[in-house]
């Protein structure tokens, strides 16, 4: 790919990720934000592939995406919002404490990216995208080498991660099996009877 | 002039995209006349017999009433979402069909992590459903919705706990990899050569047998096939998701799930079934490695394959009742997840042991 290409390439795309960014905290409707959310995901996969992070690229694809979103829709559904629903979005004091906490982000990410090591000074000065792309190998971005650099350099970091996880399945059940015990004393079915009264007391 | 047109790689890949998405569209009607007339046959009726011989043509004249309906969108729908959600069903289970290997060399787009795109890309055929079923604005459209997102994330984990059962066994994502390692592998069974080319022993649906039959019944529940049609339920819900669609906008969503059923039963060829791999056949050797005749005929037994994956997937429709939706998820989350996580577990050990009895694994 030229470095044309690839500049106009990443222009158009982190346009359209700005943009979806900016439609999924506007939208009144939570569906919509939802799907520009969606939207928002495939341009940052895009970004990736661009990076010829390929696997890393549909990984975000396929968890976020295809899986986590698919959770959050399933919820928004679940509750089903229409117009007139939705209650009145906060007010001034609201909207000054959001909007200074995302500048206060912003300017972080801002100055981490400026003051990190891919931005090398001996560069030209026309800001260069992907300063290091050249020095990689052609394994770069396929599963194996993702998988080689996940498991081998940051283990810890990948087993912590898990041990989160699994601390939020144990909850998750613990939060279920709570409410079916409160309903049938012990004997593991719920007994018709039992769970209308657990309806009706919902 | 022209030779230097054809010859042109962007053409080549235009033309093969353009192929796959022409070649996918026409067996769909004829999928569905395939269906019905096995569903006739199924419950000992005649089925359409009327137009053309046969009643072959029955699909044309179906998609001409299709197309001349009235195009209804319901009052209170969101009219965007309403669109959007017919393409978002069908687009990707025919993007995901180009990376399927359906001969040797052959598939529209060939890159290393092929599997992992045609998972990606399958997982999103949940939003037309889910998008369609809230945009109609109608309780049972929206019902079904849910049940389809519910569904689908569901069956979605054992199935891909089962692809990756595979993976391991291939030690490759790259699906023409995963087709070559059923036939490269040689061995013999009892004095018997069964194994690579001599047989079909080497096949992943032998390797492999549990992920085999849980990807199978997870496609189906993939697919929104009967047993699992759940989503759109005629018996309950009217139609599920697409109550309110009429006319192309039902057709594209009616195009999309058969596209799905395509692609679900080619991957299951591609993964479990040997691919183009043809039993005591060395279809390279005997017709030369890169010749056009290789080409067809691996084409041929691939799509022989493909057939009759379908007749099976239309067998159990017409053959089996509905599943209870407690039966569903008790069947998802509480059975098929956990065998397919021991089956990995067991692949995994049976990796790091170099376990090479009965079977010859290729590691």
């Amino acid at each position: 790919m030229s470095p044309w290409l690839q500049h106009t390439s990443f222009a158009i795309i982190a346009a359209i990720a700005v943009l979806a960014s900016i439609l999924v905290v506007t939208r009144r409707n939570p569906i919509y934000s939802a799907l520009f959310l969606i939207v928002l995901f495939g341009a940052m996969a895009m970004i990736f592939l661009l990076l010829e992070a390929d696997f890393l690229g549909f990984m975000q694809l396929l968890v976020y995406a295809g899986a986590i979103m698919v959770l959050y829709l399933f919820v928004i559904m679940l509750i089903n919002p229409r117009e007139g629903d939705l209650p009145e979005e906060g007010g001034a004091v609201d909207r000054v404490v959001a909007g200074g906490t995302a500048s206060l982000v912003f300017c972080l990410l801002w100055f981490a990216i400026h003051e990190s090591a891919l931005l090398h000074p001996e560069l030209p000065a026309v800001p260069v995208v992907f300063p290091e792309l050249a020095s990689l190998g052609p394994e770069h971005g396929g599963a194996a080498a993702f998988g080689r650099e996940l498991f081998h350099e940051h283990l810890l970091v990948f087993e912590l991660a898990s041990i989160l996880i699994l601390v939020g399945i144990v909850g998750a059940v613990h939060i279920s099996l709570r409410t079916r015990r409160r309903v049938s004393a012990g004997n593991g079915l719920t007994p018709p009877a039992a769970r209308a009264e657990e309806a009706a007391h919902v | 002039m022209i030779h230097d047109i054809i010859t042109n790689p962007y053409v080549i890949q235009i033309f093969k995209a353009v192929l796959v998405f022409g070649a996918v569209l026409q067996i769909v009607p004829g999928l569905v006349y395939f269906e019905r007339r096995i569903a006739a046959w199924i419950q000992d009726r005649v089925g359409p017999n009327r137009v053309g011989p046969l009643g072959a043509l029955q699909p044309v004249a179906d998609v001409i009433k299709l197309a001349f309906k009235e195009d209804i969108t319901p009052d209170g729908a969101d009219r965007w979402i309403y669109r959007l959600a017919p393409l978002l069903v069908y687009a990707p289970a025919i993007l995901a069909f180009t990376v399927i290997p359906v001969g040797l060399d052959t598939q529209a787009a060939h890159f290393d992590l092929g599997i992992v795109f045609l998972l990606t890309v399958g997982s999103f055929g949940v939003y037309g459903l889910a998008f369609g079923g809230w945009a109609s604005n109608n309780k049972y459209s929206l019902i079904g919705g849910l049940r389809a997102s519910a569904q689908m994330i569901s069956y979605e984990v054992a199935l891909g706990l089962a692809v990756i059962s595979v993976v391991m066994t291939a030690q490759s994502i790259d699906l023409q990899v995963i087709v070559q390692q059923q036939y490269s592998a040689g061995g013999t069974l009892l004095g018997l050569h069964l194994f690579g080319f001599d047989g079909f022993l080497s096949w992943n649906v032998f390797r492999q047998p549990l992920a085999a039959i849980i990807f199978l019944i997870a496609s189906f529940a993939e697919t929104n096939r009967l047993p699992f049609d759940l989503p759109e339920c005629e018996a309950e819900l009217v139609g599920g998701y697409h109550t309110e669609y009429s006319s192309l906008k039902f057709a594209t969503f009616f195009l999309g799930e058969y596209v799905a059923m395509l692609t679900m039963s080619a991957l299951m060829v591609t993964l479990f079934l040997g691919g183009w791999h043809m039993p005591w056949l060395d279809v390279p050797a005997v017709m030369g490695d890169a010749s056009i005749w290789t080409i067809l005929i691996s084409i041929g037994i691939f799509t022989g394959k493909l057939t009759f994956l379908l007749f099976f997937f239309i067998w159990v429709r017409w053959s089996f009742p509905r599943f209870r939706y407690d039966q569903l998820m008790h069947l998802g989350w509480k059975i098929l997840i956990p065998l397919s996580l021991g089956n990995l577990g067991l692949t995994a050990l049976g990796g790091i042991l170099g376990w090479n009895w009965l079977i010859p694994l290729p590691f």
